[in-house]
């Protein structure tokens, strides 16, 4: 079989008939095109590396399965990924919240040092930070949209949710947002 | 000047926001060897079985096989024989178990009345 080179135009419908199909070198490129993505959302959701990474590879296998009987042309990969990561992940901090503080793992600090702070990736680390505070549903909406750089139908498709709800809940997200920045401001430097 | 700060600040945001992004986080080794053993393992149970060889039945077998076994093919063998001997034996043999059928001879009286194999041939008394 002709092997498969890594910066290869291939659709990622093409990939997952490949891989249906038994191509291994399928499996490599969808590997290395989606886990990044997959984790990068999980990370940003729960706070936790190594419960993220446990999603991934869950959201992952859940990929690999659904390959048999994928119906090209329907979803996208990338979308109906982003929806078993928000899904898997809205699960476990419901089982979080169910479980009491003390068993919830401590969030990853990413509040900047103080001599850091005056470093411009610090705020970028704020945003992100303060983006974790927001509700669940606009915390998706706005690290789909902000973050992970997807576009509003997409993510009206993750999130099963019409366009206009969308925009309705960024714009929620972004006030909010930026009122949690506002108070961070002085500290800082924005 | 209040709404000024405020876009001010919602422009500072975008500008932070824009720079936050980044779709994709670097994917350790472990955990990429882990999807790839996954996907390993599904392809493998996926795996399509392979067509049976060519069949190593003999024709004979397969056709008999097809007809319903070797016992049918024998009633079938007996009932052809049995039909071929019927089909190609000489009259002269019926009426040696028969004799006068053929030549109307033949005394089937009944009851009351009598008739000649000749009537049952269908030819005339005159």
């Amino acid at each position: 079989m002709m092997p498969l080179d890594a910066d290869t135009d291939i659709s990622d419908d093409a990939l997952m008939v490949l891989f249906a199909n038994g191509e291994p070198q399928a499996a490599h490129l969808l590997a290395h095109r989606h886990t990044g993505r997959v984790l990068a959302l999980a990370q940003r959701m729960l706070h936790d590396a190594a419960e993220a990474e446990d999603v991934a590879q869950d959201a992952m296998m859940r990929l690999w399965k659904i390959a048999p009987d994928w119906r090209q042309g329907e979803a996208k990969v990338s979308t109906w990924l982003y929806r078993v990561v928000s899904n898997l992940c809205t699960d476990r901090l419901r089982k979080r919240r169910g479980t009491g503080l003390d068993t919830v793992p401590e969030p990853q600090d990413d509040t900047p040092s103080v001599e850091a702070r005056l470093i411009s990736d610090d705020r970028v680390a704020a945003v992100r930070a303060a983006i974790a505070t927001l509700p669940d549903r606009q915390r998706l909406a706005m690290t789909l949209r902000f973050l992970q750089e997807v576009p509003n139908p997409e993510i009206a498709a993750v999130m099963d949710i019409s366009v206009d709800a969308v925009e309705s809940l960024l714009a929620r997200g972004k006030r909010a947002l930026a009122e949690v920045l506002v108070k961070q401001q002085d500290s800082l430097g924005m | 000047m209040q709404e000024h700060d405020k876009n001010h600040d919602l422009d500072e945001l975008d500008r932070l926001l824009a720079v936050a992004a980044a779709p994709n986080v670097p994917v350790n080794a472990a955990l990429m060897d882990r999807v790839l053993a996954d996907a390993s393992a599904v392809q493998a149970r996926q795996a399509k079985p392979l067509p049976a060889p060519a069949s190593q039945v003999p024709l004979w077998t397969r056709i008999t096989d097809v007809l319903g076994g070797w016992q049918c093919v024998s009633a079938l063998t007996a009932s052809v024989c049995v039909g071929l001997v019927v089909g190609f034996s000489a009259p002269d043999t019926v009426s040696a178990f028969i004799p006068g059928l053929v030549d109307g001879t033949l005394d089937t009286e009944f009851g009351d009345g009598a008739f000649y194999g000749a009537d049952l041939l269908g030819e005339d008394d005159a």
